[in-house]
């Protein structure tokens, strides 16, 4: 528990851990601030190709469309401002030399480690949660509320009193993908031994990941559930009228599974590794 | 009267990338004594003290503390406190925040404040590491080394980077702890400071063990020592605390075989006729130890 409380001091002490907050805060200001100005246009942008067979009314521009909008504008972003911390967990230790004051107590490799990929989880739930708060309330506090409208295998018109719900499961969803991404960034921090590095490679594989889904049809549609950003893209299932669980679920346990693997990986790795600087 | 081995290294051994860095190291660290573990650049020292450290992992190799193999080098580290290069902090937490965050980990924080004081950081306790010296971190260093009151203490180049004073005072306070009880197993690449400071060597060259002993053996019982005047002497040293006829004296010069407390006995004794010495050259016999076996 003490090495655990002395990590999140940590976490909570570092300038980059702020950054991150903050150019999440800015981002997303100006996407409420763009939509605020030029909403309208947006609008016609998005349902352009409905309007010739729907007739539309009502207040399609609200808070949760908005919402639906950021998180999936943010999609590659929220990866790249973890990556920035969680990716600086061990490699920033080991590049200052600081590792060495840790790992010369009397403590096992493996606790430290244990702690070091809580830490980041928690950061990666805490960067999750702040998301969720201010994509909501200002989205919901400029906008207003009505149902959601969602191109997604069709057209996808969510009740309003459904929404809250939703987006809960796909914030808690998002919680477990971002966490398996973090596992990646850890592991190649401990095996790279430098930050930059890290984030680069953390990033490289999951852009590549992201890639290949895109490019994922035809005889090629076989690879996507090899991919772990497709599994990390299921949060757009709770956005389909009749969810389909069975689909989630399974996404959500290669998740699950995928981040434990990862991690032991990097307790083993962690174990072993020559500390020479 | 035989001293007891605290701690003895067998056949510790470590390639990396093919290139052996350490073959079948093996020495014996006395208890209560300080072992100086000198070698060239690149011979193994620091090596040898990160495998002690359980930062690097030897292929082979035993460790017994006290008599008793320990089932892993890292059991090692409940009875040593370490200090393995420059040491390196959190800047952006205080030196007094640093040292708290591991007291906390070997149940020792009520020792902070009496380790900061011990080695002169007291005042700047408050300050963030950012503004720390080199000589500051150092200090810092050997307080987080000291923490939980090892037996045993593993610096490596404590003395890098640190004023003359400081060092002396550190040195100072190495020497009381160790007449506390505590054994210490130190690099450095002064051998000069060594030779005053430790007790016994090892020598270490291309991984492996040259030779061992005792420092006093390799020093002998004097040192030739060369005093250099910017005046020439007076006809005769009245009051003179050794034998006129064992010093050479020339009209700017005195060599002579001293001891260090000799030595320092002469420069005072100068000083009190109003001839002190510009320079003070003492033969370092540890040094020729080096350069002989490597």
């Amino acid at each position: 528990m003490k090495l655990l409380r002395i990590e999140l001091v940590k976490l909570l002490r570092r300038p980059r851990t702020y950054i991150t907050f903050g150019v999440m805060f800015i981002i997303i200001l100006l996407i409420n601030l763009g939509i605020y100005l030029e909403g309208e246009t947006l609008l016609d942008f998005i349902f352009k190709p409905l309007s010739d067979q729907f007739v539309i009314s009502g207040n399609l521009v609200n808070g949760y469309l908005l919402s639906h909008i950021i998180l999936n504008t943010l999609w590659i972003h929220i990866p790249v401002l973890l990556s920035i911390v969680t990716a600086n967990v061990i490699s920033g230790e080991i590049e200052s030399g600081v590792i060495r004051f840790y790992l010369t107590r009397p403590i096992p490799r493996w606790k430290y480690m244990i702690n070091k990929l809580f830490v980041a989880f928690v950061f990666a739930d805490l960067f999750m949660l702040f998301l969720g708060i201010i994509t909501f309330i200002p989205a919901l506090f400029l906008f207003g509320t009505g149902d959601l409208i969602v191109l997604l295998e069709g057209v996808q018109i969510i009740p309003e009193n459904e929404l809250i719900q939703r987006f809960t499961w796909a914030f808690l969803y998002g919680v477990l993908s971002m966490s398996m991404f973090v596992s990646v960034t850890v592991l190649l921090s401990t095996w790279l031994k430098n930050t930059l590095a890290a984030i680069l490679a953390s990033l490289g594989i999951f852009i590549v990941s992201t890639l290949l889904q895109t490019f994922a049809f035809g005889i090629f549609e076989t690879w996507k559930p090899f991919l772990f950003s497709h599994h990390m893209g299921q949060w757009q299932l709770f956005f389909i009228l009749e969810i389909p669980w069975n689909e989630i679920w399974v996404s959500a346990t290669i998740l699950l599974f995928l981040t434990i693997v990862i991690s032991a990986v990097t307790i083993m790795k962690f174990e072993k590794m020559q500390i020479n600087t | 009267m035989e001293s007891e081995t605290i701690l003895s290294i067998q056949n510790l051994s470590l390639s990396y990338q093919r290139r052996s860095i350490l073959k079948d190291v093996s020495f014996d660290v006395e208890a209560g004594k300080i072992t100086a573990l000198i070698g060239p650049n690149g011979a193994g020292k620091s090596t040898t003290m990160r495998v002690l450290a359980g930062l690097v992992r030897s292929q082979r190799g035993k460790v017994a503390w006290k008599g008793i193999y320990l089932n892993r080098i890292d059991d090692l580290r409940k009875h040593t406190g370490y200090l393995i290069d420059i040491p390196m902090f959190h800047n952006y937490f205080t030196g007094l925040q640093n040292l708290e965050m591991l007291a906390s980990l070997s149940n020792s924080g009520s020792e902070v404040q009496t380790l900061l004081k011990e080695v002169g950081l007291s005042e700047a306790q408050n300050k963030k590491v950012s503004a720390y010296s080199k000589g500051m971190k150092q200090r810092l260093g050997i307080a987080q080394a000291l923490m939980s009151r090892p037996e045993f203490l593993i610096l490596d180049e404590p003395f890098h980077g640190l004023d003359p004073d400081i060092k002396l005072n550190l040195m100072g306070l190495i020497r009381e702890y160790v007449s506390n009880g505590l054994t210490v197993l130190i690099t450095s690449h002064l051998l000069s400071d060594l030779e005053r400071l430790a007790d016994n060597y090892v020598l270490i060259h291309n991984g492996e063990i040259k030779r061992k002993g005792v420092v006093q053996d390799a020093i002998g019982t004097g040192q030739h020592v060369v005093f250099i005047f910017n005046k020439k002497l007076p006809a005769t040293l009245k009051n003179c605390p050794f034998d006129i006829d064992a010093l050479k004296v020339a009209d700017n010069s005195i060599e002579a075989e001293l001891n260090i407390e000799q030595t320092e006995q002469l420069v005072n004794y100068f000083v009190s006729i109003g001839h002190s010495p510009y320079l003070v050259e003492r033969e370092n016999k540890l040094e020729k130890e080096y350069l002989s076996n490597t």
